[in-house]
């Protein structure tokens, strides 16, 4: 990333930090005043006062200290990204868009979407339909892989048959290895 | 004494055969895994420690050592061959390495640093069987301030020092490990803290999964990101195989050309060896600092970047193996990791019932020989693995990324998985896997937030234990010992510098060791 590109994701970065730092400051202090949650009218006076005279005890003082002083980090950041010139000038359609075209931009958002689709759509539903062989539990998870791994080398593949071969074959050779190797040698659960 | 503990747990693994076979195994795992562009000794030893959970605890640290060091070492081979370090403590050896591969001499150096990795290993892990031992003794006396000191010392230091960009950012990702850290039920009064209700969290974020997450699937998103956008880099078969066959000539010795440098190949060590035992630094700092170090004690100045200066390619390989001792100290005698894939091998112990610390000389009296004697018998397994993987290296290293970083992320969803059997893990690997990925671009290092994810536990503890001792009272930071108030001098310098200005702290001569490793990492950056 060119400097002042990292330094506008500093900025944006920053305000990310401040809101997220007074949050954490705000559920540490619910935290410090009703540790076990209970409804707020049944925390007696009597609590609060032992909380306020044994505040070292509180479970909420490191979260309290690290709170703060992600905001002091947080507000230095933004000041060193504005010193060297960052602004949040960048908020522009045709600026957006470009970023949106991004060639690095659209495979980090390829493979977290079917990363996301394999572990919370694939595997749950393999497992809930295809689960009909007793003696090969680790068959939803088989195809669930095989799904995954063919769809992620065809998208970052070239489109040729040769490839697209040569992934079937891998991607088949891959899940089967990985549920063989794992679910039944190893023993170990699978997904 | 502590020596013939380390030989005799070492003849006791060369009389298992089967943990010395799962030990070479894994040591060529390791080395491939190192070799291949992508993948690193931290990603290696997390997946496997989450594949492994089931498996004998002798034959679980055989892998895992091997992985360990046949992962740094592996590195070396691909940065010379292609100028593409396999891992980051390799990136110091390419810039002297490709220059040797490209004057046809490949196998040579490949060679040379092939013994120096030995050679570093070897002296890292004397070190180990040597100071370890003492130094858990010393740790016997540490009190909550002083424990509390030493975990916050760490998230400060690996912060200050692995940031390749701004200082703040590595604080601010120990600060975020820290926040991490406080999910789940309060071990002191049993209250639940940031869980927002969710039964999931009130458990905390499971340490193997969230490290799985930020060391491995950036790894993935960001190898195929670079095929996406057509900057992946070519790894010619042709092209690895030419320089590996090019010398047609005899070669030298290539442990003759190393034992050669002994002054330098003991300075690298102990640069090693001292920059492995700082918390979370690690392997890739120690050999910057080794080849700096090197190039400015060199007294042939003139070979240097020309593809025949020995020193330039054996003082990183040192530095960076003898770190591999040098990181376990303080992880087996405080239970504070010394690198990443360090902090990745605690999370290991950890799922075994072994508790690294102070009492493990008393719990566990001979485990620090044990490991001693596995980074001992891998170095051996280095040397034959290293020999025999020399020519089909080449071909492993031509498996193109689109076809090995989809497989990665499935092996780090099912090692995520196996530990506690709980979706939610898979949810933290993924969502952590993003976040590290972003934080990645943004030049943020995974280092600082792993070790406040491991050491934010330790830093709330230790921190109100002291406090409700002294009834409140801060000022026994001061009085408590004299170790205590080291740790709050240094805390406080290191602290200081990054705030003063520049020339400010050049005057109050603020520099030293810690202005060295920062130089040298910025370098680095």
């Amino acid at each position: 990333m060119e400097k002042s590109s990292l330094r506008r994701a500093d900025l944006v970065f920053s305000v990310f930090l401040i809101f997220g730092s007074f949050f954490y400051f705000l559920e540490s202090l619910k935290l410090f005043v009703n540790p076990f949650r209970r409804t707020w009218e049944a925390v007696p006076a009597e609590a609060v006062k032992d909380t306020l005279t044994f505040w070292y005890k509180s479970p909420a003082l490191l979260p309290f200290l690290v709170s703060i002083l992600l905001l002091l980090c947080a507000l230095v950041l933004m000041h060193i990204a504005r010193k060297e010139g960052a602004k949040l000038d960048f908020i522009k359609k045709e600026k957006i868009a470009a970023f949106l075209r991004n060639a690095e931009f659209r495979a980090f958002i390829i493979t977290a979407l079917l990363l996301c689709v394999y572990a919370f759509a694939l595997i749950p539903l393999c497992r809930s339909y295809l689960n009909v062989f007793r003696g090969f539990r680790g068959f939803p998870f088989f195809v669930a892989t095989f799904l995954y791994l063919f769809a992620m080398m065809m998208a970052f593949g070239d489109k040729q048959k040769r490839h697209l071969l040569k992934s079937l074959l891998v991607s088949l050779l891959a899940s089967g290895f990985v549920t063989y190797a794992f679910g039944t040698l190893a023993k170990i659960p699978l997904p | 004494m502590e020596l013939l503990y380390l030989i005799e747990e070492f003849v006791k693994i060369l009389l298992n055969p089967g943990v010395l076979i799962v030990l070479f195994a894994a040591t060529a795992l390791g080395t491939i895994i190192g070799a291949l562009p992508g993948l690193t000794a931290t990603m290696g030893i997390a997946l496997l420690t989450g594949l492994t959970y089931k498996v004998p605890v002798a034959y679980t640290f055989a892998i895992l050592m091997g992985i360990y060091v046949g992962g740094i070492y592996g590195g070396s081979i691909s940065a010379i061959l292609l100028n593409i370090p396999g891992t980051a403590s390799a990136a110091a050896t390419a810039i002297e390495g490709n220059l040797f591969a490209k004057r046809g001499k490949a196998p040579l150096a490949i060679k040379v640093t092939r013994s120096a990795s030995i050679v570093g290993t070897l002296i890292g892990v004397l070190a180990l069987a040597l100071i370890a031992p003492q130094l858990s003794r010393i740790a016997l006396q540490f009190s909550a301030v002083e424990y509390f000191l030493l975990a916050v010392f760490g998230v400060l230091m690996c912060g200050s020092i692995v940031t390749s960009d701004l200082t703040i950012k590595g604080w601010i990702g120990g600060l975020i490990g820290l926040a991490i850290s406080f999910i789940g039920y309060d071990v002191i009064s049993g209250a639940p803290r940031f869980d927002f209700g969710n039964i999931n969290l009130s458990g905390g974020i499971s340490l193997i999964p969230a490290m799985i997450g930020f060391y491995a699937i950036p790894e993935v998103i960001k190898a195929l990101s670079l095929v996406k956008s057509g900057a992946a880099p070519a790894l010619s078969e042709e092209a690895a195989t030419k320089k590996l066959a090019a010398a047609k000539e005899k070669d030298p010795n290539s442990w003759l050309i190393t034992l050669k440098h002994i002054p330098l190949i003991l300075r690298s060590a102990l640069i090693g060896v001292g920059i492995g035992a700082l918390p979370g630094v690690g392997e890739d700092v120690a050999a910057w600092i080794g080849y700096d170090n090197a190039k400015k004690s060199s007294k042939h100045k003139e070979t240097w970047g020309t593809g025949e200066c020995y020193e330039a390619i054996i003082a990183p390989e040192v530095s960076n193996n003898a770190a591999i001792g040098g990181a376990t100290i303080p992880l087996l005698t405080l239970a504070v990791p010394g690198s990443p894939p360090a902090a990745v091998l605690l999370g290991a112990f950890m799922i075994h019932n072994i508790r690294p610390g102070p009492m493990i000389m008393v719990d566990s009296p001979r485990f620090i020989f044990y490991i001693a004697a596995l980074i001992l018998a891998a170095v051996i397994a280095l040397w034959v693995v290293g020999m025999l993987l020399a020519k089909p290296m080449s071909s492993i290293l031509k498996i193109p990324s689109v076809y090995l970083m989809p497989i990665i992320a499935v092996l780090s969803i099912v090692g995520a998985y196996a530990l506690n059997l709980k979706r939610f893990d898979i949810l933290v690997v993924v969502a952590f896997g993003i976040i590290g990925y972003i934080l990645d671009k943004m030049k943020y290092s995974a280092a600082p937030i792993v070790l406040g994810i491991i050491l934010g536990t330790m830093i709330d503890e230790n921190f109100r234990r002291a406090l409700i001792v002294n009834k409140g009272d801060p000022s026994f930071f001061f009085t408590n010992s004299w170790i205590s108030v080291v740790f709050v001098l240094i805390i406080a310098v290191v602290i200081l510098k990054q705030l003063l200005p520049e020339r400010i702290a050049a005057k109050a001569n603020f520099k030293g060791l810690y202005g060295f490793i920062a130089a040298a990492v910025k370098k680095k950056g």
